[in-house]
């Protein structure tokens, strides 16, 4: 647990000193705030547009307009930030050898993995929570009242769904030995588990982006079922990639 | 006692031996120098020691306990420093010495007061604040040395720690191990065979990963060196080397400008005054004349010609 929580220490500080927390909360703070005024803005973008006698009927904004973006934005913005920001967190300590210098410490294998996932998770979790917060607070003044409990839980998918971009850029991360490799084989695997298995409809229920299209029936009914499977997917994802990064890890040669 | 024990190592890189059957014992508090060309697998086999690269058979022991590839348990008695050691860049010094003194679990009063006294020990005292990133490739070397004896390691592992120096950063890092000597055993990979001399009490040469020879400098040097005779004549002699060359009591001969070494078959070539003979019959002029104290650099060119 010493040892963990070493590592732990380190990792914040790291994400903290090299900007990526800075950089979290400029690209969450941006969804948090941008997607309430899109939504608002739209409409009078419309109507002064000037199409040559053709009129747009668009009907005023609810808070419904701003949960699509933000579901939308955070979908898109969420996924490259976490994949761009996580992609070198063990492949960069590979290629700049840093990582010699650590395993040849009396630290396990599994302790640095978790110590990475644990860091990288706890600020994606508490970056993109005070998103919504601020998301909250600001769609709530310029639309007025929508359900509270109904948007936490909406958060809370999402949430797992940024986890599991989380893990899989993790899991390449331990496995190549650059970043640029782990990003882009991130990105490929993520696009496939995220949004190509959506399309299949067998299986398009236990899909980690089931809530990206259908968040609209969690919002209005709060009605969990229909979420479980993909809930559960993703989870058993998570536990099996950072499972899976922990054994490959410690069967790893550090090359020179 | 014995420190570190290492029976049969091998390890195959796709169709080559990169190590082939290493054995090889070192006792406690001892300096070995391990020695051998570019690619003898002196590298490897550091990095098999402490647990980087798995082996692909063989054993090795360090203070009594078995390395087991993937295990961390050894590296506590162990201190490790790469031929060119990385850290994170955005801490300082002081940081970096005190997160390796968490990682070994030392108390706050003893990490502070452990962390004053290395950067002491290694002239980093003023930069202790400092980012690393700011830090010369002798100020990284200085600190890695730091950072690998922070738990006072049993045995220190340097794999050729001075050979991104220049001649300051060398001397000052030689003289950094020359003051660890006799605290622990100290195994360091070097080709710089001149600070083999310096600071080793023991060398093992590997040449195309097989261990060539193992011994203590000295018996080494009572063994195996040639005879060697410098002589330093008064002018530059263009035809000498090669009358040199054809006396049937010369193995070898090299000329530098006006100095000679002379490889000679026995003492006799001395105690007969056979080689002054020579150079008064050559009518030479000899500023100075006299038996050459063999060096690691002559012992290893000749184990490796004999080799061949």
């Amino acid at each position: 647990m010493r040892i963990f929580l070493t590592l732990f220490i380190k990792e914040s500080t790291e994400i903290f000193r090299s900007k990526k927390l800075l950089i979290l909360c400029i690209v969450f703070g941006f969804v948090a705030i941008s997607s309430p005024i899109i939504a608002k803005i739209i409409p009078d973008i419309f109507k002064n547009i000037n199409t040559n006698g053709i009129i747009f009927n668009i009907p005023d904004p609810t808070w419904k307009d701003a949960i699509d973006q933000f579901v939308k934005n955070t979908s898109q913005f969420g996924l490259i930030v976490v994949l761009f920001m996580f992609a070198g967190a063990i492949a960069d300590e590979k290629s700049k050898k840093t990582l010699e210098m650590l395993l040849t410490k009396p630290i396990s294998r599994t302790a640095y993995i978790f110590s990475k996932f644990f860091a990288g998770a706890f600020y994606i979790s508490t970056i993109f929570s005070l998103s919504g917060v601020v998301f909250y607070s600001y769609a709530n003044s310029l639309f007025g009242d929508f359900d509270l409990v109904n948007f936490i839980l909406l958060m809370l998918f999402l949430l797992i769904f940024l986890l599991t971009i989380f893990a899989i850029t993790l899991f390449f991360s331990t496995i190549s030995n650059s970043q640029i490799k782990a990003a882009g084989l991130a990105f490929v695997i993520s696009i496939v588990f995220t949004s190509v298995l959506g399309y299949i409809k067998a299986i398009s229920d236990y899909s980690p982006s089931y809530i990206i299209s259908n968040y609209k029936d969690l919002m209005t009914t709060g009605n969990l079922d229909q979420f479980l499977p993909s809930l559960y997917t993703s989870l058993a994802l998570i536990i099996a990639l950072v499972t899976l990064s922990i054994s490959l890890f410690s069967k790893q040669e550090i090359e020179r | 006692m014995v420190a570190i024990k290492i029976k049969h190592l091998t390890k195959n890189f796709a169709g080559f031996k990169a190590v082939d059957n290493l054995s090889l014992e070192l006792s406690e508090n001892r300096v070995l120098g391990f020695l051998g060309p570019n690619g003898a697998g002196k590298t490897t086999s550091l990095r098999m020691l402490v647990g980087l690269s798995r082996p692909t058979g063989g054993e090795i022991e360090i203070a009594g306990e078995k390395v087991i590839f993937g295990k961390s348990t050894v590296n506590k008695f162990v201190g490790y420093l790469p031929e060119r050691p990385s850290f994170y860049n955005w801490m300082t010094g002081r940081e970096y010495l005190g997160f390796v003194a968490d990682i070994f679990g030392l108390k706050d009063s003893e990490k502070r007061n452990r962390i004053t006294e290395l950067l002491k020990k290694v002239s980093l005292t003023a930069f202790g604040s400092k980012k690393i990133s700011t830090y010369s490739n002798g100020m990284k070397q200085r600190l890695g040395i730091a950072q690998a004896i922070i738990n006072n390691p049993k045995v220190l592992i340097m794999d050729e720690p001075v050979s991104a120096l220049d001649p300051i950063g060398r001397r000052e890092v030689l003289s950094i191990i020359n003051n660890l000597k006799k605290q622990m055993t100290i195994l360091l990979s070097t080709h710089i065979l001149s600070d083999v001399d310096r600071v080793c009490d023991d060398i093992a040469i590997l040449d195309r990963g097989k261990l060539i020879i193992s011994s203590s400098l000295e018996n080494l040097k009572a063994n195996y060196a040639s005879l060697i005779i410098e002589v330093e004549l008064d002018q530059d002699s263009p035809d000498i080397l090669k009358k040199i060359s054809k006396q049937p009591w010369v193995t070898k001969a090299e000329k530098n400008n006006q100095i000679i070494k002379i490889w000679i078959k026995d003492r006799e070539v001395m105690s007969k005054n056979i080689a002054l003979n020579f150079f008064a019959k050559e009518d030479v002029g000899v500023l100075n004349f006299g038996l050459k104290l063999p060096e690691v650099e002559d012992l290893f060119v000749s184990i490796l010609e004999g080799q061949k």
